[in-house]
């Protein structure tokens, strides 16, 4: 009798690639030091939270917007990221990046190698996919949606027409994502999409997933703040803060924006001469448009093309029988690559990049209670180094939209009635680059430099 | 070979949109240094140097667009305003007649092929301004209707040559005009090895052609330093933005061709080496953006009605 079969070594064997692929992204993601203006605050919020076991529903790090409103939609997103602090420090926060951008990376190879696309071909795409996403790798909530809507994609393109027990996950999914990231609503919209497919092409065999789309949005009302959530999301498609790089549309004269447009030209290149389907077309276009909208979107049209690319750019290539690792080899190295992916969090960093930020300010500010008036960029590193000293404005932008910002932005650019608001606000002192007209007025007008950076990225003015 | 009753609708529609054109006020705030510039290169002949500013007076200016310069001087000239907004209509009229025309070479339905220009005329609305540049875009578009002639009859690229010499003393747009010929005749070269010396001839004529302008060799340095290192600081020169109501007529057509090239049926190897490049062209800058929108009608005009019969078809299978 010959021996049983083992399905799982096939299973392991499949798997291999995608999870070398995830060990490579883990240890490139691992030793990059956070950098991003945001994160800072997102730790705070999180610590807040762990420290008050509360969710902190009022402004309380700013003097120009304090006890204001604040959404609380994320808190799962930012108690993970400063639970990981609490944890490892900062090597807790590279630690967890790189998890969710290895998950990502994991779900992309499976998108890509969709339709038996060779490894080639699919690694092209995934290096390219995960080198768009690069820009959008803030130590921060959004990263949790980076990790989710591939797999989410991996899933819904892995179902069967009608009931299946995999339509059992989505609902659980929505549950904890809603809680984790304001985007979400693109997973919910995707979800919508495929149900919609579903019953056009399938007409009832659809129903199922149809039903399961109503569950996962009854499911996202399981939230502090779902409406929050939503009008915000909302809110930064129909009116994106163009003031914000991450809100400009995509150049594609940039690196990233350049790899953005080489995945929309190949989708539709491909498409001209292959053709494509009605999942695809429905999927896509909605991406594209959001892509279009901002370029920290353009990852999600990247991600989501990848499915659709692998297979079709097989059928246009010549055939070629490239080297292909013997498969007994596989699973070792994949296995290695893991093993090499654990070890490297040895090396996460310990430290963040503050190069960008006035850390040698910190000791000054200290000295002083005044209102300070400090660069956009750099009151989320003030509110998590010196909670002490309330900010007037930071990378959170949502409690400052309207008037705030508006006032900061004529402050800072020396607009008419700069002199004025100076004084509403009673600010004794700015933290600002020096090349802000502001600085160099304010200079002028005789306000004395407490402190000044030996490279000129910023000063510190106090009143005379 | 179109027959001159076919001409009757492309031309009525060039008429249509010229007349509408004539309702859009003069304010283009680059059309005043062209008309002084033009008006100088009449009276004075072509002036290499500044003379306009004192910042840099004497330095070395432009004169890639000397023709188109004088155009619009002339007009003033014999017209005043009336004669800018003539041309400008003149003008729009032709780029509607050529983009109408050309959905006509693929589809015989005069109400499709209209439509599926709709959205080009929508966004080219857009560069309907009293510069040099409107003429770019028209001599863009009866090089595509040219290209698009030429893909059974090489010989018709004989004409471009004189077209990219036109091109080149109005607009530095040329560049894209002869890439786009490049292209076009690649395609060809694959499928026609009958045709391979005249389109070498062709090509090599053209590029010869781009030179014969008074800027000569430098005249490249204006289109390729505009391309690679657009100055986003001029809102033309900004990158593409939906939110404006440019940018939505240009994601229109994207998404238009987009899905159409999802669900119609799979077109050849010219459109595709067409519409891709002109397309990454138009993402650059806002400015180029009609670009993309006069290239990709005729394909929408061929093709978006397979893609709706497609999705129809999906419903009907699915319903019976």
């Amino acid at each position: 009798m010959a021996a049983a079969p083992r399905p799982l070594a096939p299973n392991f064997s499949v798997g291999a690639y995608p999870l070398a692929v995830a060990g490579a992204a883990f240890i490139i993601a691992v030793i990059s030091p956070s950098a991003g203006s945001d994160t800072y605050w997102q730790l705070a919020m999180g610590r807040w939270m762990l420290d008050h076991h509360a969710f902190l529903r009022q402004e309380i790090f700013s003097s120009t917007a304090a006890g204001t409103h604040l959404r609380v939609g994320e808190w799962l997103g930012q108690l993970a990221f400063a639970g990981s602090f609490d944890a490892m420090g900062w090597a807790g926060v590279a630690v967890l990046r790189a998890a969710l951008i290895a998950v990502a990376a994991f779900f992309i190879v499976r998108l890509a190698r969709r339709g038996g696309a060779p490894w080639w071909i699919s690694l092209f795409l995934v290096v390219a996919a995960l080198l768009v996403s690069k820009i959008t790798w803030t130590d921060g909530p959004r990263l949790f949606t980076l990790a989710l809507f591939p797999a989410l994609l991996v899933l819904l393109l892995s179902l069967p027409g009608g009931f299946s027990r995999r339509l059992l996950v989505l609902p659980p999914l929505f549950l904890v994502w809603t809680n984790l990231n304001g985007e979400y609503l693109l997973g919910l919209a995707v979800v919508a999409i495929f149900a919609a497919e579903a019953v056009l092409s399938n007409g009832r065999r659809g129903v199922p997933l149809a039903l399961t789309a109503i569950a996962c949005v009854a499911v996202t009302f399981l939230n502090p703040a779902p409406l929050e959530q939503a009008g915000a999301a909302l809110e930064e498609f129909l009116n994106p803060p163009r003031f914000l790089t991450e809100f400009r549309p995509p150049d594609v004269v940039t690196p990233a924006g350049a790899l953005f447009a080489g995945f929309v030209l190949l989708v539709i290149g491909t498409a001209l001469l292959r053709g494509g389907s009605l999942l695809e077309a429905m999927l896509l276009a909605p991406l594209l448009y959001l892509a279009f909208t901002a370029q920290r979107q353009m990852v999600f049209f990247c991600f989501a093309a990848t499915a659709f690319l692998g297979a079709r750019l097989t059928t246009l290539v010549p055939p070629w029988r490239p080297y292909e690792l013997p498969a007994p080899a596989r699973i070792p190295v994949a296995l290695a690559l893991v093993v090499a992916a654990l070890a490297s969090v040895l090396a996460a960093p310990a430290h963040p990049d503050d190069r960008a930020y006035p850390a040698a300010a910190l000791d000054a500010l200290r000295q002083d209670s005044g209102v300070l008036l400090n660069e956009y960029d750099w009151g989320g590193y003030l509110i998590f180094n010196l909670p002490e000293r309330p900010v007037f404005i930071d990378g959170r932008y949502a409690p400052y939209v309207g008037r705030v910002l508006d006032d900061y932005q004529k402050l800072v650019g020396l607009r008419p009635g700069w002199r004025d608001l100076l004084e509403k606000y009673n600010v004794s002192e700015l933290l600002l680059e020096p090349q802000r007209p502001l600085a160099v007025a304010l200079r002028e007008d005789g306000w004395r430099v407490r402190s000044v950076d030996t490279d000129g990225r910023w000063i510190l003015l106090a009143r005379p | 070979m179109r027959t001159r009753s076919s001409w009757s609708l492309p031309l009525f529609m060039g008429g249509v949109f010229g007349a509408l054109s004539t309702l859009a006020t003069i304010g283009d705030p680059d059309l005043f240094w062209h008309l002084a510039q033009g008006r100088q290169t009449v009276t004075e002949g072509l002036a290499r140097l500044d003379t306009f500013s004192w910042s840099v007076n004497g330095l070395p200016v432009l004169t890639d667009q000397w023709l188109g310069q004088v155009i619009w001087y002339e007009a003033y000239a014999a017209l005043g305003w009336n004669g800018v907004i003539v041309l400008r209509a003149l003008l729009v009229a032709g780029l509607a007649t050529l983009v109408v025309a050309g959905a006509l070479t693929v589809q015989r339905r005069p109400i499709i092929a209209v439509l599926a220009a709709l959205p080009a005329m929508a966004l080219t609305r857009f560069a309907w301004t009293e510069r040099p540049q409107l003429m770019g875009l028209l001599c863009f578009s009866a090089l595509i209707l040219l290209v698009r002639a030429s893909a059974d009859r090489p010989r018709r690229l004989l004409a471009a040559p004189v077209l990219i010499v036109l091109w080149a003393n109005l607009h530095a747009s040329f560049a894209l005009g002869l890439a786009v010929l490049a292209i076009a005749c690649g395609e060809i070269w694959l499928r026609r090895p009958d045709a391979r010396r005249l389109l070498l001839a062709v090509l090599a004529a053209s590029i010869v052609a781009t030179l014969l302008t008074p800027s000569g060799i430098s005249i490249w340095t204006s289109s390729s330093g505009h391309f690679l290192s657009p100055p986003r600081i001029v809102q033309e020169e900004g990158v593409p933005d939906v939110t404006q109501s440019y940018g939505m007529f240009f994601a229109f057509v994207v998404l238009a061709v987009f899905v159409t090239a999802q669900l119609a049926r799979p077109t050849v190897l010219r459109e595709a080496a067409l519409l891709v490049p002109v397309l990454f062209v138009s993402m650059t800058a806002a400015r180029h953006t009609p670009f993309f929108a006069v290239a990709s009608v005729a394909y929408l005009a061929g093709h978006a009605p397979d893609a709706i019969a497609a999705i129809a078809f999906h419903r009907g299978a699915r319903t019976s």
